[in-house]
Formats: structure tokens, C-alpha cells, sequence
């Protein structure tokens, strides 16, 4: 697998994530 | 079509498993909300810290499954780049509570008056984390042995996440519900598992599954070839390109193991030998293995890898390589003569000078056993060479390929510069993509 697609792929999964700490704590505050 | 579908649903497991905490602890919340929005998003920081933290042993795990589709050297860099994302994403959590007002010298300082179990456990996690990413990225400028490395990288990792789970249960806030509890109590038997996997059962599974040194040449390019026979047992098949992780010692459990490629033609009889090439880098490399002798014992764990021709078919393959990155694709030219495979084959191979190209008189008798034809390309070419000079490049892949070029199998296999200039090179030549395959050697 070409090595430019993990990096990529690492940068788009990180901001997903800090997007979901941000939904996680738009969920439990209401 | 099979493979993306098992790629994207090793993808969902692993997305699954790191937003587990994260969904639970939404869908069943605790009685005592915290004080601020702030709070909660660094309270999720955390938990996704912790769980890219837990899941880094399982990219490292060799899941033949998983690296079957992904390839190793993209989950040993999947790996890498994820540790660091981990530890962003856990400095990140203290970070914004101090901001909420948290005070720092509690969490920051475990000697102070007002630290406690649980600052102390999470200074202890991030205080480990903080090693652990340093040490990797920094190995050789602190000039820390491969196997001391090896060793802590292990013990750093198991007391970051210990020291993470210790703070998550002393807190209590997400812990106090049974469906935390549960996630909680997974996630441990999991890491325990892989550990006793790994470090354990793996090794003992290993102990009937003995080699002996039985050849240990020198080559060009201060490089030595390692050849090995089974002891007591069938030893292995594998395709050719493929590489395994050699452990040289009195037992299994000895500390330090290698990823190195297999040098020798594959499809090897039942008891047959296996070859690996290995450059002197300092450390091992530079040590242990000129001074490995016949009769040595050694284990072998392999083999691994989804870099061989064996798994793509063209009318004909360019195999291109960089140094000691040779020796995958000189296993793979090795197995097509003894195939008597006729299809063409263009062999790139980047070397510093001309004394430096490894296995040069086998390769020129390979030439003449095959329809191969080698393409040595010097960066520091001797007076009178008339041969390529440089580094292999676009322009001098279309000096020497055929017309019906695109038609072929792309094998690449050398040092990060030459792999980002080919990995430039091909689509720009107009090499479909899924004709490519690469492994960088240097992976840890």
C-alpha cells in the first residue's frame, strides 16, 4: 500500500476523531 | 473487490473499538455531569487517547489476516503515525483541564502536596507516553541499542496503559456504571491477551520450531547472507519477496528480533534452506550477525509480507530496488528462472558505486537464465562508467522500458527517497495504480 495513502489516511481518521470528542461532548451536555 | 470489502471492515473493527468508550459513555451517562463543556471534550480526548493507545499492540500483533490486505509496512507506519496522533490526543487531555481551571501543579507534579492516586497514575501514563514517542522517534540520534529499545518501547507501552486504566478507575466518573465497567474490563482482557500472546504463548509455540545457521557469507555492499536450516521439522514455504523476523539466541524468548527479507527463490521443498541478506546498519546487523557461525541457533517467525510477484500477474515486471532492497526482488527473479517463467523483466537496482550492487555476478548469470535484464544505476559512479548515473527517475524509466510498459507489474523495494520518487514516477508514466506494489525495508 503506498505510504502517502496511510499518512492520509491518518490525518482524515484523526479529525474525525477530534469531531467525535466534540459530538461526544455536545451529546452529554445536551 | 474481496479485499476492500476486508479492508474496510478491519478499518470498521478498528473505528468500532476506538469509539467504544466514547459511544458508551454517551448512551449510558453518569449521575454526576462535569462542571463544564470543556471538561467533557477533554474527558473525550482521553478516552479516544486511551484507546489508540490500548490498539497500537494490536497493529503490531501480526494478524496475518489483517496484513494479508493492508501489508506489514503500512501497519508498522499505521502504527507509528497513530502512537503519535495517541499522544497528541492524550497531552491534549490535561491540557484543556488546566485551562478549566484544573490546577497544575497537582497533575503536573506527583511529589506535591495536593497530588493524589489519581494525578499520580495520570502522570505516570503521560510521563510514559512521552518516552515512548520519543524513543522511537529519536532511537538513533539518543543511540539507543534496537534491543534496549525494543525492550522499553514494550515495558513503556504496558505502563502507559496500565497507568491509564489505574486513573480511569480511580476517577470513577465513567467507571461507576456497569456498561463502562464491561467496556473497561474488554478492553484489559484484550491488552492482557495480545501481551500473553505475544510475549508468551508465541514463543513457546516457537521452541519446537528450531533453526541452525548453516552458511554465513560475505557479499558486496558490506552486507552477509545468512542461510538456514529447519531443525526437527519442515521449516517453511513462502513467496518470494516475502521477508521474516529473525530472532538469533539460546530460546525464543531471547529479546530482539529482526524483519529482514528472504533472499533465496521460494517455493524451497519440505526441510529446505532459506537465505536472508542483511547490510551492516551498526547495532545487530553490525555485530551479532558477522559473528553468527554454522551451527548457531536462531528462530524464525515468517513469513510475512504481501510484497511478491506471486500475488500480481502482468505480461511482464519492473522490479525496481535500492540498495539492500535488492534482495526481495533478487528472491523474485531467482524463483521466475527456476519457474522457467519467460515473460520480460527489468531489474532497476540504485547502488552507490559499482562495488556496492550485492549478488552482481549471480545477477549476471541470472541474465543469461532468464528473459531479465539489469539496470545498474550508480550515484557515485567510477571514472569510465557507462552505465546509468544518479537515481532511478521517470526519465530514465522510459530510457529502458518497452512500449507496452503499463502492461507490467511494478515491485519497489529500496530507501524512503527512491520509494517517494517512484511513488511520483509511476502515475505520472500513467502506471495504473493497482500495478504498484512497494515495501520500504526500513520500517522499524
Amino acid at each position: 500500500m503506498h505510504h502517502v495513502l496511510v499518512k492520509r489516511f491518518s490525518v482524515a481518521l484523526s479529525t474525525l476523531l477530534v469531531i467525535a470528542a466534540f459530538a461526544f461532548a455536545l451529546l452529554v451536555r445536551g | 473487490m474481496r479485499l476492500i470489502l476486508r479492508g474496510t471492515l478491519w478499518f470498521v473493527l478498528y473505528l468500532f473499538l476506538i469509539l467504544l468508550p466514547l459511544a458508551t459513555a454517551a448512551l449510558f451517562q453518569p449521575a454526576r455531569l462535569s462542571p463544564s463543556m470543556l471538561t467533557e471534550v477533554a474527558v473525550a480526548l482521553g478516552f479516544i487517547g486511551f484507546s489508540l493507545m490500548a490498539l497500537e499492540f494490536a497493529l503490531i500483533s501480526r494478524v496475518k489476516t489483517a496484513a494479508a490486505i493492508f501489508g506489514d509496512d503500512a501497519l508498522q507506519l499505521f502504527h507509528n503515525l497513530m502512537g503519535a496522533v495517541a499522544l497528541g490526543f492524550i497531552v491534549a487531555h490535561p491540557m484543556l483541564l488546566v485551562v478549566r481551571d484544573y490546577p497544575a501543579q497537582c497533575w503536573l507534579n506527583p511529589f506535591s502536596d495536593c497530588a493524589s492516586r489519581s494525578t499520580i497514575t495520570a502522570f505516570v501514563a503521560l510521563l510514559a507516553v512521552l518516552l515512548l514517542v520519543a524513543t522511537s522517534i529519536w532511537r538513533k540520534q539518543l543511540r539507543l541499542k534496537y534491543e534496549i529499545w525494543q525492550i522499553a518501547h514494550g515495558l513503556l507501552a504496558l505502563v502507559a496503559v496500565l497507568g491509564a486504566l489505574f486513573h480511569i478507575f480511580i476517577m470513577g466518573r465513567y467507571t461507576s456504571m456497569p456498561q463502562m465497567q464491561v467496556v473497561w474490563g474488554v478492553y484489559s482482557v484484550v491488552l492482557i491477551y495480545l501481551i500473553v500472546w505475544n510475549r508468551l504463548i508465541k514463543p513457546i509455540l516457537h521452541w519446537r520450531r528450531q533453526w541452525e545457521i548453516v552458511e554465513n557469507r560475505v557479499e558486496r555492499g558490506d552486507s552477509r547472507t545468512l542461510v538456514f536450516k529447519p531443525v526437527g521439522h519442515s521449516g517453511f514455504d513462502f513467496e518470494p519477496g516475502q521477508f521474516a523476523w529473525i530472532k538469533m539466541g539460546r530460546s525464543p524468548f531471547t529479546v530482539g528480533q529482526h524483519p529482514i527479507s528472504i533472499s533465496s527463490p521460494g517455493d524451497v521443498e519440505p526441510g529446505g534452506t532459506v537465505a536472508f541478506t542483511i547490510k551492516n546498519l551498526g547495532d545487530w546487523s553490525g555485530g551479532r550477525v558477522p559473528a553468527a557461525k554454522p551451527g548457531d541457533r536462531a528462530w524464525l517467525d515468517g513469513p510475512h509480507g504481501v510484497f511478491s510477484s506471486d500475488r500480481e500477474q502482468g505480461m511482464g515486471y519492473v522490479l525496481i530496488g535500492g540498495g539492500v532492497g535488492v534482495t526481495p526482488l533478487y528472491s523474485m527473479a531467482q524463483t521466475m528462472a527456476q519457474r522457467g517463467d519467460v515473460r520480460p523483466v527489468y531489474l532497476f537496482y540504485g547502488a552507490k558505486t559499482w562495488d556496492d550492487i550485492i549478488f552482481r555476478e549471480e545477477l549476471e548469470t541470472l541474465q543469461g537464465r532468464m528473459n531479465l535484464k539489469v539496470i545498474y544505476v550508480l550515484s557515485q559512479a567510477h571514472e569510465g562508467w557507462e552505465g546509468e548515473t544518479g537515481f532511478v527517475s521517470e526519465e530514465l524509466l522510459k530510457r529502458h522500458l518497452p512500449k507496452q510498459y503499463k502492461r507490467f507489474v511494478y515491485l519497489i523495494c529500496g530507501p524512503d527517497p527512491l520509494m517517494d520518487a517512484m511513488e511520483k514516477a509511476l502515475p505520472a508514466l500513467g502506471v495504473p495504480p493497482d500495478q504498484v506494489q512497494t515495501e520500504r525495508f526500513a520500517m522499524v
